[in-house]
């Protein structure tokens, strides 16, 4: 399986609570998140989140102020065999994409999904759609 | 256009038109003011003793605090049925630092404006919005009467209402405007908010602005935002507002009024004047003042003096813009810093916001420089590394300019203006820590 989904980025200060911030804004909205990962530097961190109203979050980290990227990322459920993501990052790598990140996401009864954002969406897309490394629908 | 021939004289005859009006400014300040008879007597000298430009060096300053403490006509050297007209700088603690005007003050006054305006290329052909605040206040009334003696059109607008500046400037086709740079700037958004587009939709072609410094980012951004040329001017309520200088199209510092004032630059610390074109506090002598005659003053402002011919054709001295005030300056670990170097680097660098906070502590023997600084632009956030990229470019910009390597923290926008509020830039904190 493979889809195209809106992540949330969000730039946060990499102090106690500031996370909790943000993330006060989501609970307070009823606003379920889907995956998170957080990238910290010393300094700083990017918060990126998918969640299942993206439009509604962005406008609501706006208004409070949040420097808020929103784009489009992929979810793959890769088939579960030893392998498979080696696979997938060769065939990226052979087509000169790179990968910029990526982290898990969770959906009941998939044992294991992922997050991937690369220099090439599209044709990442079309390649990954297009060969047998994920499940079929 | 060049207003007046006293503006291309040769540099020996500035130099003696000078002499000869120092001399009388001297003596004119010591028989009518108090307050100058006990500053000669404390200095050792008498009128007699100046006789040449360089024993100007002789005379003690004068200080803002000398107007204060003489609040509010001890420095005055007419009786009130001479004074035509009072202004007074804004005192934000203590008394306001008054100066009075005789009909002759006044009209000196337009001259220096009429020669300042020109300079910025107005005519009789342009009518020119004032967008300073009126009152006691001398920027706007003193542009105010320079701009009619020329013959410009004035619209006397005062500061605020912007939607209204901004509808008056396109029904009457405004050509020039006249406000302090950052409320220029704030007026360019608030056209392009309601969809009027300054540079094709007005006329504005000229900005005279003063009564705050500003950066050359500050100006690529105004010319930019207008589709005009911003020209800087100089002066300060004490010395009887603007109209010390201005600046010419060849953009090369500020062409000072010297048949009306004498500008020295001092070394802020040991008071010793410095050679041309070194930093240093400007000190300023007005050669005409009836009312307030001033000798010596110290302006706290940051600049240089240059002699050299300028491409414009004036032969006046130039001073170059404001760098800073001396109450602004940080020494940090012996070398000199201004906020103002520091927020043009931020300003000429995309992707973060105007508002920046400087901290400066003690890491040991050690002074340390932190700044932090607002992200606002959302495509950094599509990898780590344009954000570390930022941080990199900014270091190494800085380190250009200042000559130190400060740390550099990225921000949430609204964090600075929510907790330490817009006006505090700088918190030294080298004093109150122990060690
Ligand atoms: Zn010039």
């Amino acid at each position: 399986m493979i889809s195209k989904v809106k992540q949330i980025s969000v730039f946060i200060e990499n102090k106690v609570g500031h996370l909790a911030e943000a993330t006060d804004i989501l609970a307070k909205n009823n606003i379920n998140i889907r995956a998170l990962f957080v990238y910290d530097s010393k300094e700083y961190a990017i918060l990126r989140l998918i969640v299942d109203k993206p439009f509604e979050t962005v406008e609501l980290f706006r208004e409070s102020g949040k420097v808020v990227r929103i784009k489009d990322v992929m979810v793959i459920e890769p088939i579960d065999e030893p392998g498979m993501m080696n696979k997938i990052f060769h065939l990226l790598a052979a087509n000169n994409i790179n990968i910029d990140y990526a982290y898990p996401y969770a959906k009941a009864g998939a044992p294991y999904m992922l997050v991937l954002a690369t220099s090439d969406q599209e044709q990442a897309y079309q390649l990954i759609s297009n060969s047998e490394y994920v499940i079929s629908k | 256009m060049i207003w007046s021939t006293k503006e291309t004289l040769d540099r020996e005859e500035i130099r003696l038109i000078q002499t000869e009006k120092l001399k009388q400014t001297v003596k004119y300040a010591y028989e009518h003011v108090p307050f100058y008879q006990e500053k000669f007597r404390m200095a050792g000298i008498v009128p007699e003793d100046i006789q040449t430009l360089s024993d100007l060096t002789k005379i003690p300053f004068t200080t803002k605090e000398d107007f204060r403490n003489h609040y509010p006509f001890g420095l005055f050297a007419v009786p009130k049925e001479k004074i035509v007209r009072y202004h007074a700088s804004s005192g934000t603690t203590g008394n306001p630092t008054v100066v009075g005007y005789t009909k002759h003050d006044l009209k000196v006054w337009k001259e220096c404006i009429a020669r300042i305006v020109s300079m910025a290329g107005v005519t009789y052909h342009d009518t020119a919005q004032i967008a300073f605040g009126y009152g006691l206040f001398t920027g706007a009334l003193g542009l105010h009467q320079g701009l009619e003696k020329i013959g410009a059109a004035v619209v006397p607008m005062s500061s605020g209402n912007s939607n209204k500046q901004i509808k008056i400037m396109k029904d009457w086709g405004v050509t020039t405007l006249i406000a302090t740079p950052s409320y220029a700037l704030h007026l360019s958004e608030v056209a392009q908010s309601l969809g009027i587009d300054p540079v094709n939709d007005l006329k504005v072609k000229h900005g005279v602005l003063g009564s705050e410094p500003s950066t050359e980012a500050m100006r690529k951004k105004l010319n930019q935002n207008w589709g005009m040329q911003a020209y800087e001017n100089y002066g300060m309520s004490e010395l009887g507002g603007p109209g010390v200088s201005g600046e010419c199209p060849a953009l090369r510092g500020m062409h000072i009024n010297e048949d009306y004032f004498i500008c020295e630059v001092i070394d802020p610390s040991t008071g010793e004047v410095l050679p041309e074109g070194e930093k240093g506090e400007l000190v300023v002598t007005p050669l005409f003042r009836q009312a307030t005659p001033v000798l010596r003053y110290r302006t706290k402002d940051i600049t240089s003096l240059d002699s050299s011919p300028c491409t414009c054709g004036r032969t006046t001295m130039r001073m170059s813009k404001i760098a800073g005030r001396t109450d602004d300056m940080l020494i940090i670990s012996g070398v000199n810093v201004f906020p103002s170097q520091i927020e043009e680097v931020l300003l000429s660098t995309e992707g973060i916001g105007s508002n920046y906070l400087i901290t400066v502590s003690k890491k040991g023997y050690l002074d340390k420089m932190d700044i932090d600084v607002e992200v606002t632009d959302s495509s950094l956030l599509d990898s780590a590394s344009s954000l570390d990229n930022l941080i990199n470019i900014l270091r190494k910009k800085l380190h250009t300019v200042l000559g130190i390597h400060p740390s550099i923290h990225l921000v949430e926008p609204l964090s600075m203006e929510a907790s330490k509020g817009k006006a505090v830039r700088v918190i030294d904190k080298r004093n109150s820590e122990e060690k």
